[in-house]
């Protein structure tokens, strides 16, 4: 080769390695995956400000559009998941440059000052059995302006027609989503704080027949003070975050039907209810889980935390009690207004532990109700407890209340050497089989070591038992955990639930799972979906967040059930970037572009009206 | 602002870093000068890969001199090192073909050292930095000697090529080594932020705790329980903070010539008009304010028409200080229509420490906005984001809103599953705009 054809050589290579390092500079900021398109759907809020979600549709969703629109319908099942962006970074190692903890992680995460935080979202993940895309993310739809909402949880079960509603525990904002053209979404409504002055921190949902739904807020009102709920009586709070919380009835179009008390209009225990600030009507109503019975005109809350509070330490006695130990009942036979009937106190079970914050009724964080007619009970379950109480009558005036079974049963069939097995392990979902045979529990549980050095840790578990006695027993149930030896062995009694099926879930991290939701459809031969009581599969979320470290578990997991109430881990539905089961949200690349982890907290198995039958 | 010289942060290089920073750069440097020595062009890309290890940690002007620098050694390096490789019958050969690209390179390491020893404020009577950039530039001009004089004799250059690596591994080195901080410019130390480090009042902020320093004129040697800190204050007093909420606005404004408890803002005014406003609309006519004797606290007292007899509702108006003590003094009892906060008391730890008494907080500005939120990126690591410092910072300001406030971690910690909230202005804890000055609330 000449001189001259090396020189030249030389230059060409030296500009196309500078045009190479251009463009590697200019694809690090492209926002989104490439090939995807977006669909954006407003509305404007009681305040005027517009809110939207905006879809983020992969090739493969676009196809089922297009199908769709040219009315080739392909019938698929979808996984929606409420998740949060992971505020406390994927900060990198070059981003820090010192050596201290960093108060302000928002310096530390965004070196370019001009990036908000990232946009929370629902993804739709494809559930189809047998599905070429089935655990593939298909589409990302986030919402926005608000950030840092801090998604939290939807309705328990999706049935035809309704809406999708969505909380938001920190921005006090729930989002109603319609899933008519899934897999895209668009937004029917929005309720804001101002909205519902007499409550924050919204929680949980049931969705009502007519698709209008109740939420429990958790919070005090929004300011401290008398606050006038629709039926015009007055409650006293102590303000946001704070007691007593409310139910909320709520629209199709996410407006605000009705507010309703929680509380009782005269004080409860003191001592029992600790408020902060103090109350001159102490109260415990602080309204988490909530399911109905409509052909019973019944609805279950159960009260978990004042929220505000839950940063002071647990440990000294009088602190322990701001989890709380009460389930309220309420009668709707006015939908609009629901009327406060029961409040029962959990009792204590026969466990004495050394944190009197573990000990069995404390934060009765969800509940669950019965569906057949003929049955009437409901169940609760401790979150710091980690025990399951039920009532056979949730319709009597005073609803007896018994503890029938101890998380340990369950936990010392994964490891026989647990020490402390149900207190403190952070039970959460909760949830009857539709056809009332079997009871599921998610269990976030505790690694080795996690409250002392001595501590064995307690199985991160998902269960189930056969309540089939329980039940039958009807008003005559005399099951009760009231020994210690029923702790470990499972309660005595002909009637008392039996341990179907314990399915350990590996975690590593000191998180667990902690939600989940029933899949109530199945597709007929017909071709279309029918809703069905013969529930085969769930699915979970394992969720963690750590204060000073951004790895988590991140997780959402489908589980087989089998007629008689056995639990597996369906392999096949893997997460399609590593290839190992359960969908990772620990992610760098998201339909809607690099913005890294996110936080699954809750999930809904949905299917399109159209395809229903 | 603040500080981009990585000199000033915590120097806390090991030896068996330093050490492996000196050999990998140092080992870049040869390689790739060796090979671009060679005038091939395709090779010219290797010389990021010292470039790279160098300017880890810089940013700004000092980053594209740091880039000159290290890739004029890396050249001149191998330029040496080509020489000294071949045998000597080819020596001048070689030396007559490197020799322009070794001698720019020289030029080029001269001109950005300079500079840099410049904006590093090397003195010749100066600390253990600045005699080692001395030592460092002495072997640079020794190597150019020994140039020079093998130049003409066509002698061995081996002494030339050990002093040139032994200056490189000195630069390598100076990671380690603390330079000399900004005079008169608050800055980042291994102890804290110091705020405004001018001669006088000075405050020290580490792990949340606020500490009032008296510092002389000039470089001095602060003794701290924790270890030794140079400093240089520079000749200007400038505005002495009267206390940790004035620091936090020179810190964003050195310039500044007014601590914000001097005077009511007027639209801190405004907030509070809003706020008394919507009390009304409330029920709530008759409230207490709480004042500490600054011009500002005064103002606004009197803006809320001083303390009802019978108050169902508190005001705080008075300083950071003052308003802990006071909302101390609550504990877990608050009026029944609540406890209010003016404006320049959003301060995280303040919120998060009496977050028993439920305060609410008046703002004339979203503190969840874009430009809220760049203010609080804008600070270095360790620092909260606060109203006196986002207005010192020029953010927007809009429409006075209500904001609730609550510290938010609805699981116990220990299950690991706590809702943990980031949020800069109030880490681990909510802000929600529950009334706006539009519309009754």
């Amino acid at each position: 080769m000449s001189r001259r054809v090396r020189s030249r050589t030389g230059k060409v290579v030296a500009l196309a390695a500078a045009l190479v390092a251009g463009g590697l500079v200019v694809q690090a900021n492209q926002p989104a995956e490439a090939g995807v398109t977006q669909l954006v759907s407003k509305v404007t809020a009681s305040t005027g400000q517009v809110i939207s979600v905006t879809n983020h549709l992969t090739p493969t969703a676009q196809s089922t559009l297009k199908a769709n629109a040219q009315g080739k319908r392909t019938k698929k099942e979808y996984l929606l998941v409420w998740a949060g962006d992971v505020n406390v970074a994927d900060t990198t190692g070059k981003a820090i440059q010192q050596t201290r903890i960093a108060v302000n992680p928002v310096h530390a995460v965004n070196e370019d000052t001009d990036n908000a935080p990232a946009p929370d979202f629902l993804a739709v993940i494809d559930a189809t059995k047998g599905s070429s895309s089935y655990g593939k993310v298909v589409n990302t739809a986030t919402v926005g302006p608000i950030v840092e909402n801090e998604p939290h949880h939807m309705q328990y079960i999706f049935n035809k027609g309704d809406k999708i509603f969505a909380g938001g525990l920190f921005s006090d904002v729930t989002y109603v989503f319609d899933v008519a053209k899934l897999p895209a979404l668009t937004l029917s409504g929005t309720n804001l704080p101002q909205d519902t002055l007499c409550g924050s921190i919204p929680d949980a949902y049931w969705v009502l027949k007519d698709h209008t739904a109740y939420g429990t807020y958790m919070g005090g009102p929004d300011a401290p003070g008398p606050c006038v709920y629709s039926d015009g009586s007055v409650r006293v709070g102590n303000g946001f975050g704070g007691s007593p919380g409310e139910i909320v009835h709520l629209g199709t179009d996410g407006k605000t039907l009705s507010e309703s008390p929680a509380a009782l209009a005269t004080s409860e225990d003191p001592v029992d209810c600790i408020d902060y600030p103090v109350l001159p009507t102490a109260t415990c109503a602080n309204p988490h889980g909530i399911q109905v019975r409509e052909d019973l005109n019944v609805l279950v809350a159960s009260d978990y935390a004042e929220p505000r509070n839950i940063v002071l330490d647990p440990v000294k006695p009088q602190d322990a009690n701001i989890f709380r130990d009460t389930v309220r009942t309420f009668d709707i036979k006015n939908r609009n207004a629901p009327k406060l009937v029961s409040v029962s106190h959990m009792p204590d079970g026969p466990r004495k532990e050394r944190n009197p914050g573990h000990e069995e009724p404390r934060g009765i964080m969800e509940t669950t109700v019965t569906n057949l007619p003929g049955h009437k009970g409901a169940f609760a379950e401790s979150m710091c407890g980690g025990v399951i109480y039920y009532t056979p009558d949730m319709t009597a005036k005073k609803p007896v209340w018994r503890e029938v079974f101890d998380d340990t049963t369950a936990a010392k069939e994964l490891n026989p050497d647990t020490v402390e097995g149900g207190g403190c392990d952070g039970g959460g979902w909760v949830q009857t089989s539709l056809d009332d045979k079997y009871l599921y529990h998610a269990v976030i549980g505790r690694g080795p070591g996690s409250l002392d050095d001595y501590d064995t840790g307690s199985a991160k578990m998902v269960y189930s038992l056969d309540i089939q006695k329980l039940l039958a027993a009807g008003t005559r149930t005399t099951c009760s955990i009231n020994t210690i030896s029923e702790v470990y062995d499972g309660g005595h009694e002909a009637d008392c639930p039996r341990l179907a099926s314990a399915l350990p879930i590996k975690d590593l991290t000191s998180g667990g799972p902690h939600w989940g939701t029933l899949d109530n459809f199945q597709l007929g031969s017909d071709g279309y979906y029918h809703q069905t009581t013969d529930v085969r599969r769930i699915a979970i979320s394992d969720y963690f967040v750590a204060r000073t470290s951004v790895d988590g578990d991140h997780r959402v997991c489908m589980i087989n059930v089998t007629p008689t109430g056995k639990l597996s881990l369906d392999t096949t539905f893997r997460d399609e970037n590593e290839g190992t089961p359960c969908v990772d949200f620990n992610r760098s690349t998201w339909p809607h572009g690099k913005y890294g982890n996110a936080k699954p907290h809750s999930e809904l198995f949905v299917v399109a009206d159209n395809d229903i039958r | 602002m603040i500080l981009a010289h990585p000199a000033h942060v915590v120097a806390t290089a090991s030896v068996g870093t330093v050490a492996l920073r000196v050999l990998l750069l140092v080992g870049a440097a040869v390689l790739a000068g060796t090979a671009v020595s060679s005038r091939r062009l395709w090779t010219l890309p290797l010389l990021s890969a010292p470039v790279l290890l160098a300017v880890s940690g810089t940013s700004g002007w000092f980053r594209v001199s740091v880039v000159v620098h290290v890739a004029a050694a890396s050249l001149w390096l191998g330029c040496v090192l080509r020489v000294v490789a071949v045998r000597q019958r080819d020596r001048a050969r070689v030396v007559a073909r490197v020799a322009p690209l070794a001698v720019t390179s020289a030029v080029a390491v001269a001109g950005s050292g300079v500079a840099q020893a410049l904006a590093d404020r090397v003195r010749i009577d100066g600390i253990t930095f600045d005699r080692l950039v001395l030592v460092k530039a002495g072997l640079l001009v020794l190597a150019t000697a020994l140039g020079a004089r093998a130049a003409t004799r066509v002698a061995p250059r081996s002494l030339e090529l050990v002093a040139l690596v032994a200056a490189a591994g000195l630069g390598a080195a100076l990671i380690a080594v603390p330079s000399a901080p900004p005079a008169g410019q608050p800055v980042l130390t291994a102890y804290g932020t110091l705020v405004p480090q001018r001669p006088g009042t000075n405050y020290l902020h580490a792990d949340g705790q606020w500490q009032r320093i008296q510092l002389p004129p000039g470089r001095s040697t602060l003794r701290l329980s924790q270890g030794t800190l140079l400093v240089d204050t520079g000749s200007r007093r400038g505005l002495q903070p009267d206390g940790p909420e004035c620091a936090t606005a020179l810190l964003v404004k050195p310039a500044l010539t007014r601590c914000p408890d001097q005077a009511l803002d007027p639209q801190d005014a405004a907030a509070l008009t809003v706020l008394t406003g919507w009390l009304h609309r409330r029920g709530i006519g008759a409230v207490a304010v709480q004042a500490d004797g600054t011009a500002r606290s005064e103002a606004a007292a009197r803006l809320l028409g001083g303390s009802a007899a019978r108050p169902e509702a508190l005001v705080v108006t008075g300083g950071w200080a003052s308003a802990a003590a006071t909302l101390k003094r609550l504990g877990r009892t608050a009026p029944a229509g609540g406890v209010y906060l003016a404006p320049w008391l959003l301060v995280g730890p303040l919120l998060t420490a009496y977050a028993t008494t439920a305060p609410l907080v008046v703002l004339p500005f979203d503190p969840t906005s874009r430009d809220a939120l760049r203010y609080a990126a804008s600070l270095p690591a360790g620092e909260t984001p606060t109203a006196a410092g986002y207005r010192a910072w020029g953010g927007a300001t809009g429409v006075p809103q209500v904001w609730a406030t609550s510290p938010a971690s609805i699981f116990p910690s220990d299950l690991g599953h706590d809702h943990w909230s980031a949020s800069g202005w109030f880490p681990g804890g909510v802000l929600v705009a529950v009334a706006s000055g539009r519309a009754s609330g």
